[in-house]
């Protein structure tokens, strides 16, 4: 595995990429050191989920470059180097939760300490007693628990969230929190997206802010709200990507008896 | 790793069919019985096909030529659906294919690995019918050696010549080299033996005939299988992009016609946006198309033979869309198992649904071998006629082993209980209208009636099973 701190765990540049007409990314400028942990957000179809799966090698990108920890998207060195939790963990639902996590390992070369760190986020996000339940069994929340328990327990040079707080109750987002800064005090890059402005706010340092596949804004909280002139990300969104259209009127027809 | 991987897939596909086994105590009694008794019924078949084949054999010169190509072009078939059916790293699921796995790996314990397992139970089932047949014929039993390692090549073949044209399609250059590698192993094998029909499986038709040894003929064989299977790596390995894209059900539902209407539309709609089923109808109907054209051309005077040669690889392809009927539309229960509609009514329109269109892409492709290979039409006939016992079959099989997009074992067992089922219905039914026919039951009603089981039977093993499914 890639030595941490020794190159930048993410760097991209001009990423494009389309489906048929509809142009997902475009152009798009990203870049991940380490310790640092970075949020995309946006609306939905904005392209952050297109984005961390041309990161983590599951698409390829039309144009551009993304770069993890010295190796190209998509190549054995770079896929060694990243922990990926997707929106909707599936397959593989006849393993058990303890099985999964010896696969991942097995996976990925037995990295050092991946039992201890494992052992620890299982305990954490109360999957310790259910370590022998079949992954398709537990809940969405659960299931999404045990992906992250692999990806984190990992602790490679980038990890990579998508959706991140989806499904996860109060308890196991404050589980997620403190592991995000945990791997990034240790070193790793954290690239995340999600839709709860309120989390990145709290844990990212940097914000890139999607819409139709570009970049609308980027920086730290602080200098959104500042560049912004909102008090809230929540009104960095609005301000950036244009509150929602015709509101009035839906509640009017909704409300109507 | 790859022991890591290898196991990973075993314990899912048989954690998955204990559950099925469990909850249908007499299904997997009468699997069991039915696996136990294909052996001997294979034998029987070939002792029976052997009385028959051995003197025509040494008789007629072309006989042993297309037995050796109707199990090549059988096996051809074979391969390409079921390579190109195989998921490869979506097995994983959505984490762990972006996991660091070489391509080589993958492909040989998530693709080759299980295909690997499904061909030698074939060739064991194939072994039961060919080793009478060649002791009837002038080689002797030995010569079923070639016989089947020349299917193991024609397999490997369909299988590279599928995976190569999907990768050449999307711009592999290694894809495109395996197409040229297969072209070039016929070629070879075409040149060196002055056969271009039988390429290099010529020197099995040759021992069968007793005019040359086995030996020579499993060499020949033997190292096409060995090139055909490396060829398949190649494409494989190099395939660009996911195997199977995530083929979601996109269908908006009409309000026309009621819900049962609906469905089947629903039904027909889900099942003809699965890629990897049109891969599956389509390169069959490609193999039955070009090989009925080359039997026909060879076999100059008798081109009825390429017809029944072609039009039963096009059948077996078309059973595809049956055998994943009720697999699909048991994806969408999420959905619409929370509908006021019955899903046992929803679950026999969508059966219903998959009849049509599998009768439907039948027809089309038994109309493309036809224009290659005319036949008369009692052929054209009897073929389509055979629809009703595959199909119905092949909805009772899926719904037994639902068909699951990332499940390379189930699909294989899903085809190999079709295989199973249709011989049963076929041998039964077949009975039952001697037995009615000669009771003074018009021939015409018995054969009806008897066609009519399978659908039946098919449609009603989805319907109750969705009914079981509902909480």
């Amino acid at each position: 595995m890639t030595h941490l701190n020794s190159i930048e765990p993410l760097a991209a540049a001009g990423l494009r990429k389309s489906f048929g007409p509809a142009r997902a990314v475009d152009g798009l400028d990203l870049e991940v050191r380490s310790g640092s942990i970075v949020g995309l957000v946006g609306p939905n179809g904005s392209g952050k989920s297109t984005t961390l799966r041309i990161i983590v090698g599951l698409l390829a990108a039309d144009e551009g470059s993304a770069i993890i920890a010295g190796a190209p998207a998509g190549s054995l060195a770079a896929r060694a180097a990243t922990g990926y939790v997707p929106d909707e963990p599936t397959g593989l639902d006849e393993l058990s939760v303890a099985e999964f996590l010896r696969l991942v390992s097995a996976l990925y070369r037995e990295p050092p300490g991946f039992t201890a760190r494992a052992a620890a986020l299982l305990a954490a996000f109360g999957l310790e007693r259910r370590r022998d339940a079949r992954l398709g069994s537990l809940s969405h929340g659960l299931r999404r628990a045990a992906a992250m328990t692999a990806a984190f327990a990992l602790a490679p040079p980038l990890v990579v969230v998508d959706e991140a707080t989806a499904a996860l109750d109060p308890e196991a987002v404050v589980v997620l929190r403190e592991a995000l800064h945990a791997l990034a005090a240790r070193g790793s890059g954290v690239l995340l997206a999600t839709q709860d402005l309120s989390f990145a706010e709290a844990v990212c340092g940097g914000v890139s802010l999607l819409s139709r596949g570009r970049q609308l804004a980027h920086g730290s909280p602080a200098e959104l709200r500042a560049r912004f002139g909102a008090a809230t990300l929540e009104g960095v969104f609005l301000e950036a990507v244009g509150r929602p259209a015709r509101l009035e009127e839906l509640t009017d027809v909704l409300g109507a008896r | 790793m790859s022991s890591a991987l290898a196991s990973t897939v075993a314990r899912c596909a048989v954690r998955r069919a204990r559950p099925v086994l469990a909850a249908n105590p007499l299904v997997a009694l009468a699997a069991t019985l039915l696996a136990a008794a294909t052996a001997p019924l294979a034998v029987v078949a070939g002792r029976s096909l052997g009385a028959t084949l051995g003197p025509a054999v040494a008789r007629e010169d072309g006989i042993a030529a297309a037995l050796v190509l109707g199990l090549a072009l059988t096996a051809a078939a074979a391969g390409a659906l079921t390579a190109l059916a195989a998921p490869g790293t979506v097995v994983l699921g959505s984490q762990l294919r972006a996991a660091p796995i070489r391509p080589l790996e993958s492909f040989l314990w998530l693709t080759f690995a299980p295909l690997a397992l499904a061909a030698a139970a074939a060739l064991a089932v194939a072994a039961c019918v060919l080793v009478p047949v060649a002791a009837a014929a002038p080689g002797g039993a030995g010569t079923a050696a070639p016989l089947l390692l020349g299917g193991l090549a024609a397999g490997a073949l369909g299988a590279a010549v599928a995976e190569g044209l999907l990768g050449a399609v999307r711009g592999s250059a290694a894809g495109a080299v395996a197409l040229a590698g297969a072209a070039v192993v016929w070629a070879v094998g075409a040149l060196a033996l002055g056969d271009a029909l039988t390429g290099p499986l010529g020197p099995a038709a040759e021992a069968l005939r007793g005019r040359s040894g086995v030996a020579a003929a499993m060499l020949w064989t033997g190292s096409a299988a060995v090139v055909a299977a490396g060829l398949w790596a190649l494409a494989a390995v190099h395939l660009p992009g996911e195997r199977h894209s995530g083929a979601r059900v996109r269908a908006v539902l009409p309000v026309v016609g009621g819900p049962y209407l609906a469905s089947a539309l629903v039904a027909a709609k889900q099942l003809s946006r699965r890629r990897e089923l049109r891969r599956a109808v389509g390169a069959t109907t490609v193999v039955a198309v070009a090989g009925a054209a080359v039997l026909a051309r060879a076999l100059g005077g008798a081109p009825e033979a390429g017809f029944v040669l072609g039009g039963t690889a096009a059948l077996l392809g078309c059973a595809a869309v049956p055998v994943a009927s009720y697999g699909v539309e048991r994806d969408g229960a999420w959905l619409t198992d929370g509908s006021p509609v019955p899903s046992g009514r929803r679950a026999s329109a969508a059966a219903l649904a998959a009849l049509a269109l599998a009768f439907g892409l039948l027809a089309l492709s038994l109309t493309g071998v036809w224009l290659v290979a005319p036949a008369p039409l009692q052929q054209f006939g009897a073929l389509l006629g055979a629809g009703p016992v595959l199909f119905g079959a092949a909805l009772a099989a899926g719904t037994l082993l639902p068909w699951r997009t990332d499940g390379a074992v189930d699909q294989l067992a899903a085809f190999a209980a079709l295989g199973a089922l249709a011989l049963l219905l076929w041998l039964g039914l077949g009975e039952l209208v001697l037995r009615a026919t000669s009771a003074g039951v018009p021939r015409l009603a018995a054969t009806g009636a008897a066609l009519a089981v399978p659908p039946l039977l098919g449609v009603g093993a989805g319907a109750l099973a969705a009914r079981r499914r509902r909480p």
